[in-house]
């Protein structure tokens, strides 16, 4: 592909052509108009001059008084240097002739010498206007000589005062018209150039100056860093056009800067997740490595710390569990499944642990799914898990799953102190804690990546997750969508 | 039985030597996959362990070349677990694969497996001491006590009796018995093992479920001394 062109030399050619082809049409028009009322008035002259010959040569009485007045004849074109005439007898002897030369010249030059041909002069193909005809403009022909003058004029019969038939042929060379005509031709083309040119300047020039906002915006832009994400672009000063764009790109920054902030919490609370079992461990080592300690006190230092380590591979395994699902290549192996003996076999393996916490788990309902079952055992997993966390004994938790035709619906409910209605909206968010103070002293506690992890599943599965939380207790929700039956 | 490792970096292959030592395997410890390759090639082992980033040639590379002339079931380390890795190792001619960082009786089953080259030996009778599973008909005496046990417990018990000797991590638990393939950072095998032990050991003198501090349990008739 080839690079697009910039907007204002796109635009400034348009103009351009725009111009042209406006010159183009009226140089056209007012050329033809031009043309015409030139043939006009030269066709009005040859076509009076015919008229004024045939009435003259009426006046004279024979062959021998043409020839002896021809100037009577060639009068009529006496004035117009580009008129000739001939005229001839019925055997097409020449009985007067006026400028024939002058308007062959032209064609042979060095013949001036040498008699011409006055047929040359008149259009082959003319047929001569009857003596009795009105001679009118449409009777003038229009013919080019051997030499490639241009010529136009008519021939005509008349009558001598005894009746003697003669003929007249009155021409004209065009050489001058066709002149004049070319270079008004070419003034045109000049005129439309140079109109289409200054279009072109002057649009480029107005579009340039148009455009000023844009490049305001690109400057703006580029001048937004991650540390000024907080900035926005001024939408006031652009054109009405371009405030799409930017209301648009105020939006994206807006995510941006959310994304970002988000991000930069995220690797904040992970440094300082990190630190805690990190401390622990070291803090542990260094203490007991401060002296001499029995065996016993040994294994109990490398077990404790067995535990950090598990919980530092935990946490970098569900980080890069939600860094990955957080990938568009992240594969989900979905199949069909009943939900119901799904939930029934997570609720058996968390029965121990409830029933050690005093709860107890029942599951509702029936449903099918499909799903990478894998994640979905790690949602409602983690769910359960959360809600053992928080459920007071004696409680009941309660799976439960609804089929809709667009949908399918996992609800964890569990009885307890309902949750901060602060903290809601962003439970699913990583690192955040029903309470911060306690979880981190859970053992293995999920370091506030269980229902984060929880949300990346149902994105993946293009579902979502909900949560409600009252005097009631707590409900989770899943919503697997049911792709549109086919 | 021999095991070769081939590990760059000296920490982890100073550990793996030692804990595969004191687990009855005799092991040789490669720095490079060039030296790695050599030995492989040259010498007969069991197990090779393969770490996948190596100087002079990578893991990849020793598998290729190896795969060439020989078929020694071979079982690469890795730090990075995409999909892609795992598929790439396999293809390659990989028969397992472990994601670092891994419980080292994980590493430890991974080998007894390859080793004995196939699934283990399907009995219908499992004797631990006094205590005697029958497989068939799900039942399970301690002496001439039956013990009634619920369908997870005695698929925990028949487990561990599988495996009597080997250390199971929680982990390898929960996949094996419930097929809970992730980590819900519960103490639900704990809770598990307790239950199993209240019906298996507490009434009698000699204990046969044992707790490996920080890495999981086995099952085996000797005393906690």
């Amino acid at each position: 592909m080839t690079r697009p062109r910039s907007l204002a030399a796109t635009l400034a050619l348009a103009f351009a052509a725009t111009t042209l082809a406006a010159f183009a049409l009226v140089g056209a028009y007012v050329y033809a108009g031009l043309e015409r009322q030139v043939n006009a008035q030269d066709d009005l002259d040859i076509v009076l001059a015919a008229r004024h010959t045939r009435r003259l040569a009426g006046e004279l009485e024979s062959l021998d008084a043409v020839r002896a007045h021809a100037e009577r004849l060639t009068s009529q074109v006496l004035g117009n240097e580009a008129l000739s005439m001939v005229v001839v007898d019925a055997q097409g002897d020449v009985l007067a002739r006026h400028n024939v030369r002058l308007a062959a010249l032209d064609d042979a030059p060095a013949a001036a010498s040498v008699p011409l041909a006055d047929a040359q002069l008149f259009a082959p193909h003319a047929a001569p206007v009857p003596a009795n005809d009105r001679i009118t403009a449409d009777r003038l022909v229009t013919w080019t000589t051997g030499g490639g003058t241009p010529m136009r004029g008519v021939l005509i019969e008349a009558a001598l005062g005894d009746r003697t038939p003669i003929r007249i042929a009155i021409a004209r060379n065009m050489r001058d018209r066709a002149d004049l005509l070319e270079g008004y031709r070419d003034r045109l083309k000049l005129a439309g150039a140079l109109g289409a040119l200054f279009a072109l300047l002057l649009g480029y020039g107005l579009i340039r100056k148009a455009l000023a906002p844009l490049r305001e915006i690109v400057d703006d832009t580029g001048r937004i860093t991650v540390d000024k994400l907080d900035t926005r672009l001024d939408a006031s000063r652009a054109p009405p056009e371009l405030r799409a764009l930017v209301d648009a790109q105020n939006a994206m920054l807006g995510r941006l800067q959310q994304a970002f902030a988000h991000l930069s919490q995220f690797s904040a609370d992970l440094a300082h997740d990190l630190r805690t079992p990190l401390n622990n461990m070291r803090g542990a080592t260094e203490v007991a490595l401060a002296r001499p300690r029995s065996v016993d006190e040994y294994q109990t230092l490398l077990e404790s710390n067995l535990e950090e380590y598990d919980r530092l591979a935990r946490m970098i395994e569900n980080v890069l569990f939600l860094a990955r699902a957080e990938h568009p290549s992240f594969v989900t192996r979905q199949r069909a499944f009943d939900v119901r003996e799904e939930l029934e076999r997570i609720a058996e393996y968390f029965e121990g642990l409830a029933d050690e916490a005093g709860s107890s788990l029942r599951v509702d309902g029936h449903g099918q799914l499909t799903a990478d079952v894998e994640l979905f055992r790690r949602a409602v997993g983690n769910l359960l898990a959360n809600a053992l966390r928080y459920t007071p004994a004696g409680g009941v938790i309660t799976l439960r799953v609804d089929e809709t035709p667009d949908a399918v619906r996992v609800v964890v409910a569990n009885p307890g102190e309902p949750i901060d209605p602060a903290l809601l909206p962003r439970i699913f968010d990583r690192f955040v804690r029903g309470d911060p103070a306690r979880s981190g002293g859970v053992p293995g506690g999920t370091a506030g990546l269980g229902l984060a992890i929880v949300r990346s599943v149902m994105e993946l599965h293009g579902g979502t997750a909900q949560v409600e939380s009252d005097a009631r207790g707590t409900r989770f929700v899943l919503t697997f969508n049911r792709p549109p039956a086919a | 039985m021999r095991i070769l490792i081939v590990e760059d970096e000296p920490k982890t292959g100073a550990y793996l030597k030692k804990g595969l030592e004191e687990s009855g395997f005799s092991v040789d410890l490669a720095k490079d996959g060039a030296e790695g390759l050599m030995l492989a090639q040259e010498e007969r082992y069991d197990v090779i362990v393969l770490d996948v980033m190596l100087p002079v040639l990578d893991g990849w590379g020793v598998l290729k070349r190896l795969r060439e002339t020989h078929t020694t079931p071979v079982l690469f380390l890795t730090a990075r677990d995409d999909v892609q890795d795992r598929v790439h190792g396999l293809e390659l001619g990989a028969d397992d694969y472990l994601v670092k960082p891994f419980a080292f009786v994980e590493l430890l089953a991974r080998i007894r497996t390859l080793a004995r080259r196939g699934p283990p030996r399907e009995t219908e009778h499992l004797t631990v001491g006094d205590l005697e599973i029958d497989v068939v008909r799900r039942r399970v005496k301690r002496g001439a006590t039956r013990i009634d046990l619920t369908p997870r417990e005695f698929s925990l018990l028949q487990l561990l009796a599988r495996r009597q000797g080997e250390v199971l991590s929680r982990t390898q638990i929960a996949s094996y018995v419930w097929d809970m393939n992730f980590d819900s950072d519960t103490n639900v095998v704990e809770v598990a093992i307790r239950r199993l032990r209240a019906k298996i050991d507490d009434a009698f003198p000699v204990k046969l479920i044992h707790t490996v501090r920080g890495v999981g349990y086995v099952l085996e008739p000797k005393d906690d001394a």
